[in-house]
């Protein structure tokens, strides 16, 4: 059975997450503003979130093993107030990056090396 | 949460509630000195809290166990050394969030000391990881420095992010957070559903990836250089210690305690990462002129020694004959501490605010003009090349041996003798950089006197690193033995205990420890093993070797 014909069901959630998790890893790679960088950084907090949730549910969870409690939901609300903690910090590291270096391409950041 | 777990968690509470204080008192008054003594205040107290526990209370998905107690000392001490490494007043605004953040990271590595959850892990991960970034960000204010703190930044949220994909999966495989639970739903006697097992495998390297960021693994290293170098030396001191240690504590707690049956797959991964950690780092470090970019090179071949100790504790951990592996963790990521904290404090003190001391050659003849600075940062130095009879020497025959140890009759046996000729060998290339610094500072015609203006604070913490490293080295068998009650209390998969646990079911107390306590006296006695003898003259033998060949060099 094709994941594209069965009904929905974990897995398709699973999918949808390693998706997010993915393209989140190839923005912060490719993208050369630092906000977009930023954004990357949600997609890829999110798309583990998806999986606690997805893991977490009673109604996807195979037979036998759905009473488990709210844990994946508690751990995406935690997860959630870090991200915001960790956007307010990468803000005040953008805004004093763009200060040293009058732009917010981070490529332009290459005095270390060596 | 009950009242016996808030017990549990005074220290950390004192340490945050003095965060606070500080952040807020900060609005009013900006001096750096006053700030460093609330800080060492807090820390004092928090230790008072943390000596006064009952060790045996159970706190759920908090581990008061040996290891969470090595650990959460570990940082006290550390804390305190950098706090005391960091009281020199910055030159622009901000010095109370830099103090108060400094507690908060140590409250963290407390707190990842002793979660038995992957919430509570998580959270207290990320309270290490974001005060650091605000950390970097005031360190100094130029581009450098805010180049660094970015790169960071970026590269930390991304392995926190890796972190946490691999918790979902070990969440999701076993349906608990409670590590005693995901142990039980993982020890081979319950049946998963069809096609949860992978999902433990899938966690444990993306667990291992994340975690190699922390402790600057390769192929998660490279940005440990360029952030060092961009740094403060404070900095650079802090993100070698408290973020490695958590790394370790983390991989001790899911690697070795959390995901049984896994070793046979695990500690080969491991076994390659740590031989090309060591190499690379000592290589790279062999052409650096920069102090920081140095010691960054020599902090990631460190790691590499240590996770060789976490391979041999997967592969054998409870072999007989084989030297501890975890016992040699524990002690190795001590003596390192202690060593790079030290040199970075030297540092710190022969600079001053409006200028550090950045370059190797700025050490040159530090031995006429400073002598007691000079004396410090060679102790540290030959303590982290592995000199005997300093602390390094003890934690690299631990790690060396134990990889010797390892039976010879599998395969597993010489890979790890192969690995431990690397290491030897390592050894001996990472005493040529180690003791180039000793030969500038005692071989080199002096260039200027170094100003000295470090602050009183930053050579108390030098000097305090020095004797620790001095003190282990002639004294090792508490730290020893401290290693060893941590190794015997992290929970094993032991036949006879498979039957209880049921998988998904809500239970409070996991079962104990099977192991028979034998506390004590199995550190030190196995110092005493053929393979110690071995060990130690092919170390001792290298390093005289390459000493001479450095004072022919460098004179």
């Amino acid at each position: 059975m094709s994941i594209f014909t069965e009904p929905v069901g974990l897995s398709h959630f699973l999918v949808v997450g390693a998706v997010l998790f993915v393209c989140g890893v190839i923005c912060m790679a490719t993208k050369r503003n630092v906000l977009g960088v930023l954004m990357g950084i949600e997609l890829v907090l999110n798309g583990a979130n998806l999986n606690f949730v997805a893991f977490g549910s009673s109604v996807l969870r195979p037979p036998g093993t759905e009473g488990i409690g709210m844990d994946g939901q508690m751990i995406a609300l935690f997860v959630i107030v870090l991200a915001a903690a960790e956007a307010a910090v990468a803000l005040a590291i953008a805004l004093s990056y763009y200060h040293a270096h009058a732009t917010v391409d981070v490529d332009r950041g290459d005095e270390l090396r060596g | 949460m009950t009242a016996a777990d808030l017990r549990l968690l005074v220290p950390e509470i004192v340490l945050i509630a003095a965060a606070v204080t500080i952040y807020l008192g900060g609005a009013f008054s900006t001096a750096r000195r006053a700030w460093s003594w609330i800080a060492a205040a807090a820390l004092l107290l928090a230790a008072v809290a943390l000596w006064s526990q009952n060790p045996s209370a159970d706190g759920g998905s908090l581990g008061c166990d040996a290891l969470a107690r090595y650990v959460q000392w570990f940082a006290l001490a550390a804390g305190a050394l950098l706090v005391s490494l960091a009281s020199r007043p910055l030159r622009f605004d901000g010095t109370p969030e830099y103090v108060g953040s400094l507690l908060l990271t140590v409250a963290g590595l407390m707190l990842v000391a002793a979660a038995e959850d992957i919430v509570l892990m998580f959270v207290a991960l990320e309270l290490i990881s974001i005060p650091t970034y605000v950390l970097l960000y005031l360190g100094r204010d130029d581009a450098e420095s805010q180049e660094s703190a970015a790169k960071y930044f970026f590269l930390g949220v991304l392995a926190s992010a890796i972190l946490l994909y691999g918790f979902s999966f070990l969440y999701g495989a076993t349906g608990s957070t409670a590590f005693s639970e995901i142990r039980a739903a993982l020890d081979g006697t319950t049946i998963l559903p069809p096609g949860f097992a992978v999902f433990a495998r899938l966690a444990m390297v993306l667990v291992f990836a994340g975690l190699c960021f922390k402790v600057a693994a390769v192929p998660f290293h490279f940005y440990a250089p360029d952030v060092y170098q961009g740094t403060t030396h404070a900095n650079a001191a802090l993100l070698s210690v408290v973020p490695k240690a958590a790394g370790f504590v983390v991989m001790a707690r899911i690697l070795v305690a959390a995901i049984p049956g896994m070793e046979p797959y695990s500690w080969g991964v491991v076994l390659a990462v740590a031989v090309l950690t060591m190499t690379f780092g000592n290589v790279m470090a062999l052409w650096q002129d920069d102090f920081r970019r140095l010691l960054a090179y020599s902090s990631i071949a460190q790691t590499g020694y240590i996770l060789l100790a976490l391979a041999v504790g997967l592969a054998a951990r409870d072999a007989p004959g084989a030297w501890n592996g975890i016992v040699a963790l524990w002690f190795y990521l001590a003596t390192y501490a202690a060593a790079t904290i030290g040199a970075f404090a030297t540092m710190e003190y022969l600079g001053r605010a409006e200028r550090r001391l950045d370059s190797v050659d700025d050490l040159a003849g530090l031995g006429r003009t400073r002598p007691a600075a000079a004396a410090v940062m060679a102790v540290c130095m030959f303590s982290l090349a592995g000199v005997p009879p300093l602390a390094g020497f003890w934690g690299k025959l631990l790690v060396f041996g134990g990889a010797l140890s390892v039976d010879t009759s599998g395969t597993a046996g010489w890979w790890f003798t192969a690995a431990a000729v690397v290491g030897v060998l390592n050894a001996a290339v990472a005493a040529a950089y180690y003791l180039r610094i000793v030969a500038v500072m005692y071989f080199r015609i002096p260039l200027a006197t170094p100003p000295a203006r470090g602050g009183r604070g930053a050579w108390m913490s030098a000097v305090a690193c020095a004797l620790l490293v001095v003190g282990i080295g002639i004294y090792p068998g508490p730290l020893m033995r401290a290693g060893n009650f941590c190794d015997q209390q992290l929970p094993r998969v032991d036949a006879g205990a498979k039957h209880h646990s049921p998988p998904f079911g809500r239970q409070k107390n996991p079962p104990p420890p099977q192991s028979a306590p034998q506390f004590g006296m199995a550190a030190t006695k196995k110092v005493s093993t053929p393979n110690a003898y071995h060990i130690r003259r092919t170390l001792v033998l290298s390093q005289t070797r390459v000493t001479t060949s450095c004072h022919i060099i460098f004179k």
